[in-house]
């Protein structure tokens, strides 16, 4: 893999580490499963970029995409644990109210040019860096802090009721947790985070596009899987958070190196990444029943000798 | 002071299966008391705690504790006064987070969660000091997840969590019918150290004939969700197994409920 691939995988990795861990939340944490993401990408890509093109500065653009993803996901939170939707449905809803919303945002286009504005990468590229290592410099940072913040918020008193809400909402509710007022939160929480990615994104490809965030959640379950898969799930959480952010660069350094593949005339083209993403979480996801059902078929056969 | 008046609730209301849980319940419980309450499966005991704690709404009725009418409160609010043991012992604890963070959970029980450290330094003695009468060993696996633990440890560890802030009143629900004799022996002592130092108005289920007549200072047996027999203190004290047995059988020939086999062996 040439030096420019590598970097440029790390850096999808890193900026789409935060969104992963926006997934991580909902999923694994909250148990909430939650498609909302694939409309808050965008979403923070329009606002971030509607921002900048009318004289916001780049970093202060971040604000509001962040908030507004907050949004989207308390929106999801308030479907399901206020007016009881099922909660894959709620977030169904609210993704595609987002699509609609998206075009709005920008001003009724499909997508966004950024191209010869300033943006994130400005500075750190007026210190010589190419953009795609500005790209990992600034993401990098961001990424830490983002771990940082959430080991810090699993340790509050109001991160421990988040966690308990995931797992145990009978008894957390008995000990006096409002977990609607929670999962409102925490769903806002995540989808913060994957539009502070959208933002990121828009701003270091130069576009934000409606379409930027079809497969966002796959990708996402695609980095928790991988990132659990390689580094064990059951651990202290700030080794989770590390390995979701390991997860996502691992595997965008695994879909570089498949679209490098080719086995006679065949080789993938970018459009199939969908595809083989979806592959590829099926796969992790087995992986651990396959293990049970093969540690299950070992103790019958074990048993059968014994008889 | 906990009264609860004509409390009626019926699952299912309208279809074939429609059950009568609690029907017109009354009871009046002293503070600092202590009810047994023994009825057959299905009597309506487990309910009669879901209503008390707001898991589930009444049809009708009332229940005032400390003056205060707390029907329609939500659960959440109620856990400031109403502290549980499930009748389940893994639903009172979470199996991933570790002892000493289910037990700084429960410390919080009724408190506005913020941002100061989910578990101070100075609570980690304080919750080495409540599970070391159990006898368990408890108080040196504070960093140990909870599922780890077997299911009766879990239940006394739920046990330790509901007292651990004073509750106005404690529901306690077949709380050591997962534990062995021992332990079982061992809880329900502590369960009435607890009660009789913090005064703790108590309404606790059993299966245990024996246990319901030696613990506690009045036994209440409920059937076809009301109360069917209420002994006081003077007459629980003459009550042995065998003729509570003869009342019990008697109360579940009249509302038609079959026996169950775990008060058959009790
Ligand atoms: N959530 C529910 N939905 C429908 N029916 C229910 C529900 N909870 C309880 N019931 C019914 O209400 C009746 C009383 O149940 P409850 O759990 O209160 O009994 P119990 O006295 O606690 O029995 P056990 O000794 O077996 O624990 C039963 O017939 C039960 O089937
Ligand atoms: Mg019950």
């Amino acid at each position: 893999m040439s030096f420019y691939a590598f970097f440029g995988a790390i850096n999808q990795g890193l900026v789409y580490g935060l969104m992963a861990l926006g997934v991580f939340l909902t999923f694994r944490v909250l148990d909430f499963p939650d498609l909302t993401v694939d409309g808050s990408l965008p979403l923070g890509a329009a606002v971030s970029a509607m921002c900048v093109l009318s004289g916001v500065d780049p970093y202060l653009s971040l604000i509001p995409a962040f908030l507004a993803g907050f949004l989207a996901g308390a929106i999801t939170g308030f479907l399901s644990a206020k007016l009881g939707i099922l909660h894959l449905l709620a977030s169904i809803l609210t993704m595609s109210a987002l699509y609609s919303i998206n075009l709005r945002v920008m001003g009724n286009r499909p997508n966004l040019s950024l191209i010869g504005q300033d943006s994130v990468l400005t500075p750190l590229r007026e210190w010589g860096l190419s953009s795609t290592l500005a790209g990992v410099a600034l993401f990098l940072v961001a990424i830490i802090l983002a771990v940082a913040f959430l080991a810090w918020l699993s340790r509050t008193e109001f991160g421990q009721a988040l966690q308990a809400t995931g797992e145990n909402p009978r008894m957390i509710t008995s000990l006096g947790v409002n977990i609607k007022v929670t999962i409102i939160l925490g769903v806002g929480l995540s989808n913060a985070l994957v539009a502070l990615t959208g933002a990121f994104v828009a701003q270091s490809q130069g576009l934000a596009d409606v379409s930027l965030g079809v497969g966002t959640i796959v990708v996402g379950l695609a980095s928790v899987v991988v990132g659990e898969t390689l580094f064990g799930g059951r651990r202290s959480m700030p080794i989770r958070l590390v390995a979701v952010v390991l997860g996502s660069i691992i595997y965008r350094l695994a879909v570089a190196l498949a679209l490098r593949l080719k086995i006679g005339s065949f080789s993938f083209n970018p459009s199939d990444l969908n595809l083989i993403t979806s592959i590829l979480v099926v796969g992790a996801l087995m992986f651990p029943r396959l293990r049970k059902a093969q540690a299950a078929s070992r103790a019958q056969a074990g048993k059968m000798n014994r008889a | 002071m906990l009264e609860i008046r004509e409390l009626s609730k019926a699952f299912g209301r309208g279809t074939v299966s429609e059950v009568q849980a609690l029907s017109r319940f009354n009871l009046a419980v002293a503070d600092g008391e202590l009810i047994s309450i023994i009825g057959s499966n299905g009597s309506g005991k487990s309910t009669l705690m879901s209503c008390l704690a707001g898991a589930h709404l009444p049809d009708s009725g009332a229940i005032i504790l400390n003056q205060e009418d707390i029907t329609t409160w939500p659960e959440h609010k109620r856990a400031s006064l109403i502290s549980r043991v499930f009748q389940d012992p893994l639903s009172g604890t979470c199996a991933a987070m570790t002892v000493e963070e289910n037990l700084a959970l429960a410390h919080r029980r009724g408190r506005p969660r913020g941002f100061r450290r989910g578990i101070a330094r100075e609570e980690r003695e304080l919750f080495r000091a409540a599970l070391a009468p159990l006898g368990l060993g408890l108080e040196k696996r504070l960093t140990d997840q909870v599922g780890l633990l077997s299911g009766g440890q879990r239940q006394a560890l739920t046990l330790i969590m509901a007292t651990l802030i004073r509750p106005a009143l404690l529901l306690l629900d077949e709380h050591t019918a997962a534990q062995d004799p021992k332990t079982a022996s061992r809880t329900m002592s502590l369960t009435m150290d607890l009660v009789e130092k913090n005064r703790l108005t108590t309404l606790m289920i059993t299966h245990n004939l024996a246990q319901a007549i030696d613990y506690g200072h009045r036994l209440v047996m409920m059937g076809q969700g009301r109360v069917f027999w209420d002994f006081p203190a003077e007459e629980k004290a003459r009550l042995t197994v065998k003729s509570l047995l003869e009342r019990f059988l008697e109360a579940s020939r009249e509302t038609g409920v079959g026996l169950s086999d775990s008060l058959l062996l009790a």
